[in-house]
């Protein structure tokens, strides 16, 4: 069923399955009122990028995996849904052994705690496979983005597109998957369903530059840190 | 991060990395660059003058090169510089099956399967039990994404070659990656039979009875994650595992198995937790760490 959403005015400029208004449609209009898509804007912060590049630059031969945090984008602005939201931070988790579930858990509990305190939201998850292949979606990736589902309904996955994190190209080197209501399906970065854009538009640079000073080397993920708790996973320094 | 040492110093870090067999290869790489370039060498080999010390390390550089992209030439380079040290090394050791296992990773490195394999197979052909042509083999399966393939060649591997604990933890990787927890168990069984002594893998045992769930996994993983705390005192994740085991043994669904040293085990891991934290970690970690505990305290009620 496409495009029915209860608060939004309709917004011709965004893309649209009707085109032709019909005197049909036009009674319709009044009853129901039409989002003229189920797009929803996701911001990401650079920072917040940067995190989950160089957490997969840390460990080039491992999976990696970790949450990311944010905050819904004001629905009363111009041109934003109910829905859009901006990812602010990403917090690393795993380098090994990501589906093992007792830390996994305990993790996605201290880092929900975190975000209560800091009137975050948990709005996604990502991965980096341990090969090149496809960046396709994983089981994990999959349970994992369900459970966050169950708090924050738009949220997304990102797995992290291994073949162009040389950003050669200057694009995010992420494939966005979203939930349909029966599958996670990738989206491009930008689609009917999903506009995933940097709030920086020198993300990519900024992030070749940490890869080049070798940033990598310092960040910290929840296994580190289990290893050696001074070390802090907020890595709160790390771009400073 | 190598600037201030000599060039023996350097070199003595280079041993010590072959002799403990870390995979450190962007560090191996910089020292390399700055042993070279401190001795006014025109090439590695010629940087090192003991024959000995030379070769090994050759080979060590050869395969940090694979690992941090220059097993294909990069701008400006005609042949990449893990080609050139295995070429070296082939020319000096000509009948060398050492120098063919390196020449097959080279071919692994290069995406070349069919190359390595071939390789891999002459080895196996002169001795059919070659430890490392076989394992090669399998890691080719799993760069191709055929982790089944992987899992066969390596669990006819294990069966026969039943010390060889690299060996067992690859397979059990490959195993929970395929989310099979009962068979990666199994592999953990081995390796504690074998290493009883080694924190890890009770954690990892008990990490993979955790994650199937049933009761008496979960008593079985927290006999094990204590052991770890035995073994190793203050480690976090030994601690946090004993915690979650406990947790999961106090709730709802277990009701009827209640016992008291549940909960004092739950009541000691939280202490332990709370004072490794109040005396090593940063007061938003120790203040978090308070946080989830009186939360996740809050969603398993009784």
């Amino acid at each position: 069923m496409h495009g029915f959403c209860s608060d939004v005015v309709p917004t011709l400029e965004r893309t649209s399955n009707i085109w032709t208004r019909s005197p049909f449609e036009e009674r319709f209009t009044f009853q129901v009122r039409l989002h003229s898509s189920t797009m929803r804007t996701v911001q990401l912060a650079r920072d917040a990028y940067a995190k989950i590049i160089l957490h997969a630059a840390r460990f080039p031969s491992s999976g990696v995996n970790g949450i990311l945090l944010g905050t819904p984008i004001d629905a009363s602005t111009a041109g934003s849904s109910k829905r859009d939201f901006k990812v602010t931070d990403a917090i690393p988790l795993f380098h090994s052994q990501l589906n093992l579930a007792p830390m996994l858990e305990f993790a996605l509990h201290a880092v929900y705690a975190y975000a209560q305190k800091h009137q975050l939201s948990i709005v996604g998850y990502y991965q980096a496979s341990e090969t090149i292949g496809s960046g396709s979606i994983t089981g994990l990736a999959q349970v994992v983005g369900d459970r966050i589902r169950a708090l924050f309904p738009d949220a997304v996955v990102f797995m992290v597109d291994n073949r162009s994190i040389d950003h050669q190209e200057g694009n995010l080197a992420l494939n966005p998957f979203i939930h349909t209501g029966s599958a996670w399906r990738q989206e491009a970065e930008s689609s009917n369903e999903l506009r995933l854009s940097p709030i920086d538009p020198e993300t990519p640079k900024f992030v070749v530059d940490h890869i080049k000073r070798k940033t990598f080397r310092d960040i910290v993920d929840f296994q580190t840190h289990l290893e050696d708790v001074s070390l802090d996973w907020l890595n709160p320094k790390l771009f400073s | 991060m190598v600037k201030q040492q000599s060039v023996s110093q350097m070199k003595a870090r280079l041993s010590e990395l072959r002799k403990t067999n870390q995979r450190q290869s962007e560090l191996v790489l910089e020292l390399a660059e700055a042993i070279q370039s401190g001795q006014g060498a025109r090439s590695l080999a010629a940087a090192f003058s003991d024959e000995a010390e030379r070769w090994d390390v050759l080979e060590q550089v050869a395969r940090a090169a694979m690992d941090c992209g220059r097993a294909r030439p990069t701008r400006g380079e005609e042949e990449s510089l893990a080609a050139t040290l295995v070429k070296q090394l082939a020319a000096r050791f000509p009948e060398s099956n050492r120098v063919k296992l390196l020449q097959g990773e080279l071919f692994e490195a290069q995406g070349d399967w069919a190359g390595a394999t071939q390789l891999y197979d002459e080895l196996l052909t002169e001795t059919p039990n070659h430890a490392a042509a076989t394992k090669r083999k399998a890691v080719i399966f799993k760069s191709r994404g055929d982790i089944p393939k992987a899992i066969s060649v390596l669990a006819a591997y294990v069966q026969q070659a039943m010390a060889d604990y690299e060996a067992w933890v690859e397979l059990s990787e490959l195993y929970l990656s395929r989310g099979d927890f009962q068979r990666a168990a199994f592999c953990f069984e081995e390796l504690i039979l074998s290493n009883p002594l080694s924190p890890v893998y009770h954690i990892r045992y008990a990490e993979t009875l955790y994650t199937m769930g049933s009761l008496e996994n979960l008593q079985l993983a927290r006999k094990h994650y204590a052991n770890a705390c035995k073994i190793q005192p203050d480690d976090a994740r030994s601690l946090l595992g004993l915690y979650m085991t406990c947790s999961a043994l106090n709730s709802e669904k277990f009701i009827k198995q209640r016992t008291p040293i549940n909960e004092e085990l739950e009541a000691f891991a939280v202490s332990r937790l709370k004072q490794l934290y109040s005396k090593q970690a940063s007061a938003p970690q120790l203040e978090c760490l308070n946080e989830t505990f009186s939360k996740m305290a809050l969603t398993t009620s009784s």
